[in-house]
C-alpha cells in the first residue's frame, strides 16, 4: 500500500461521499446503480480496515472445530462439505453457533447495520 | 420516435419489432413511443404504443437475451402459455397479445398490454395515495393466490418437468453447485430441510416469485401479477413460505406479508378461494427453504457479474447481499425472527 495520502480508505470515502452527494441528481435509470456503487465503496472501506489479527483467531476457533490447520478459505470450504455430508448432525447446536459467528463476520464488512441489537452490541 | 430511432434500442430489433407487429396487426400498424424498460439481466423490456388508425395501445416487449446454465426461469413460450392460462381463469395479469415466432426474427420472447401502476416496494409500503390498496391486500392477494392454486395442474403440464417441479430442494443444490462456492450457512439450512422432510397434501400450479416488487398495483390494490418466469407446479405452501420471507417486507419487518400485513387475514381469503388450509409448519419449512433460494439467485447474478457477462454495480452488490440474507435465513431457524 502506497505511503502517499490520501490513504486507500480515504480515496474510497471520497469517492463514496460524491456519489452520495450527486445520487439525487442522476437520471432515473442510473439512480438505483449509484445507490450500489455507494454501497459497494462502503463494504470495501470496511473490509480493508478488518483486523487480520482478528480474523487469524476466528480461523482458529474454525479449524479446532475441524480438527486440523487450514487457510480461511479452505477451512469455509471444509465446513461447507462437512455439512453436506452430514458430518456434523451430531453437533448440530455448536456447528450452528460456529456458522453463525463465520455470518456475522461477514454482515460486519457488508453491512453492520443490518445485525439484530443483540449481535451488534456483541461486536463492539 | 418512431420505431426506428430509440437511443437505447438497436435499429434492427426495432425493424423486427415493426415486422413482427404489421404480420399481425396489418400493414397500417405503426409503432410509436418507444422506451426501454430494463436492457440487462436476461431479458430485454421496451414499452411501445401500437397504433392502427385512430386506435393506440400500449404494449410490452419481452425478449429474452441471455441464457443462463443452470437457469431457474422457465421458457419464455412456457411463460406465454402460463399468461393464457391465467387469462382464462379471470386473473389479474398483463393480457398475453403475442409470441415471436421463427420468421419474427426476434428468437424467444413476447409481447404483452401495458398495465398502468407502481411496483416500487417503499412507495406502495408507506405512501399515503396506496392507503386503501394496502387494506385491500391482504384479500386481494389471498383471493389471487387461491384461485391461481385452484386451476388444474393438468392446464400446466408443460411444467411438470421443470426442476423446481420435480424436487425444489436439488434444484436449488445443482444452481448452487454449478456456481462453486462455499456457503457454510446454505449447507446448513440445506441439511436442515433434509433432515425435516415435508409431504405436501396438495400440488398447485404456484407463481413461483409472488411477492412485494412483482405486483402492479394502483391505489384501489393489485391490477396485475408480473414476472412468472418462476412458475412451477408445486407445494401450494412453498408460495407463502416465499411471500413472507423477510427479505420482502422491507424494513417493516413486523408485517410478514410482504410488508403489507400480517398472515392471518392472507391466509382466510386465500382458504376462501381455493377450499385450502394453510399449515403453518409448511410455511416456515418453505420460508428457510425461500432463503436458501433467494441466496442462489444472489449468487448466480453476482457470478454474471464477476464472470464477465454482464457487468453490472447491483448485480456486484447481490454477491454481498448474500451475508445478510444468510443472517435471516438462520436468525429465523433458531426462532429469533418470524
Amino acid at each position: 500500500m502506497s505511503q502517499d495520502q490520501p490513504s486507500l480508505p480515504d480515496i474510497l470515502r471520497v469517492v463514496r461521499d460524491f456519489i452520495e452527494q450527486i445520487k439525487e441528481d442522476v437520471p432515473d435509470k442510473d439512480r438505483y446503480h449509484a445507490m450500489c456503487c455507494s454501497y459497494l465503496l462502503s463494504v470495501a472501506e470496511r473490509e480493508i480496515s478488518d483486523d487480520a489479527r482478528l480474523a487469524d483467531k476466528k480461523n482458529d476457533v474454525l479449524c479446532t472445530f475441524l480438527g486440523r490447520p487450514m487457510v480461511p478459505l479452505a477451512a469455509t470450504r471444509a465446513l461447507a462439505a462437512g455439512l453436506r455430508e452430514g458430518r456434523f448432525d451430531e453437533q448440530w447446536d455448536k456447528v450452528t453457533e460456529l456458522v453463525l459467528h463465520h455470518v456475522i463476520d461477514k454482515v460486519m464488512v457488508s453491512k453492520p447495520e443490518h445485525l439484530n441489537a443483540i449481535h451488534r452490541e456483541e461486536r463492539r | 420516435m418512431d420505431a426506428t430511432s430509440s437511443p437505447a434500442a438497436p435499429r434492427e430489433l426495432l425493424q423486427r419489432l415493426e415486422g413482427a407487429v404489421r404480420r399481425r396487426f396489418g400493414t397500417a400498424a405503426a409503432l410509436e413511443n418507444i422506451e426501454v424498460a430494463t436492457l440487462g439481466g436476461s431479458n430485454r423490456t421496451l414499452l411501445f404504443d401500437l397504433v392502427e388508425g385512430p386506435t393506440r395501445r400500449r404494449l410490452v416487449f419481452r425478449q429474452e437475451t441471455y441464457r443462463l446454465e443452470q437457469s431457474p426461469f422457465i421458457a419464455p413460450h412456457d411463460q406465454y402459455q402460463l399468461l393464457e392460462v391465467a387469462q382464462r381463469h379471470g386473473l389479474a395479469i398483463p393480457e398475453p397479445i403475442f409470441e415471436f415466432e421463427p420468421q419474427d426474427g426476434l428468437d424467444r420472447g413476447y409481447v404483452v398490454a401495458f398495465v398502468e401502476g407502481e411496483t416500487l416496494p417503499r412507495r406502495l409500503l408507506t405512501d399515503p395515495r396506496f392507503e386503501m390498496a394496502r387494506q385491500n391486500f391482504p384479500t386481494q392477494a389471498g383471493d389471487f393466490i387461491g384461485r391461481l392454486h385452484a386451476i388444474s395442474t393438468l392446464e400446466a403440464v408443460f411444467l411438470e418437468q421443470t426442476p423446481d417441479s420435480l424436487d425444489p430442494v436439488a434444484a436449488q443444490l445443482a444452481r448452487f453447485d454449478y456456481y462453486g462456492e462455499a456457503h457454510p450457512a446454505l449447507e446448513l439450512a440445506i441439511r436442515w430441510l433434509v433432515r425435516h422432510p415435508r409431504r405436501a397434501s396438495n400440488r398447485c400450479l404456484l407463481h413461483g416469485d409472488f411477492r412485494t416488487g412483482n405486483l402492479l398495483m394502483g391505489q384501489e390494490g393489485i391490477r396485475a401479477v408480473l414476472d412468472w418466469e418462476c412458475a412451477h407446479l408445486g407445494d401450494p405452501m412453498e408460495e407463502f413460505g416465499w411471500l413472507c420471507l423477510r427479505s420482502w417486507r422491507f424494513g417493516l419487518i413486523d408485517k410478514p406479508v410482504g410488508g403489507f400485513c400480517g398472515r392471518e387475514p392472507l391466509y382466510r381469503a386465500y382458504t376462501a378461494a381455493s377450499g385450502i388450509e394453510v399449515d403453518a409448519e409448511a410455511v416456515h419449512w418453505w420460508e428457510v427453504f425461500g432463503f436458501v433460494r433467494w441466496i442462489v439467485l444472489n449468487i448466480m447474478q453476482a457470478h454474471g457479474h464477476w464472470t464477465g457477462v454482464r457487468r453490472s454495480p447491483a448485480f456486484a452488490a447481490c454477491g454481498r447481499n448474500t451475508a445478510l440474507i444468510e443472517y435471516d435465513l438462520l436468525m429465523t431457524l433458531l426462532g429469533h425472527y418470524h
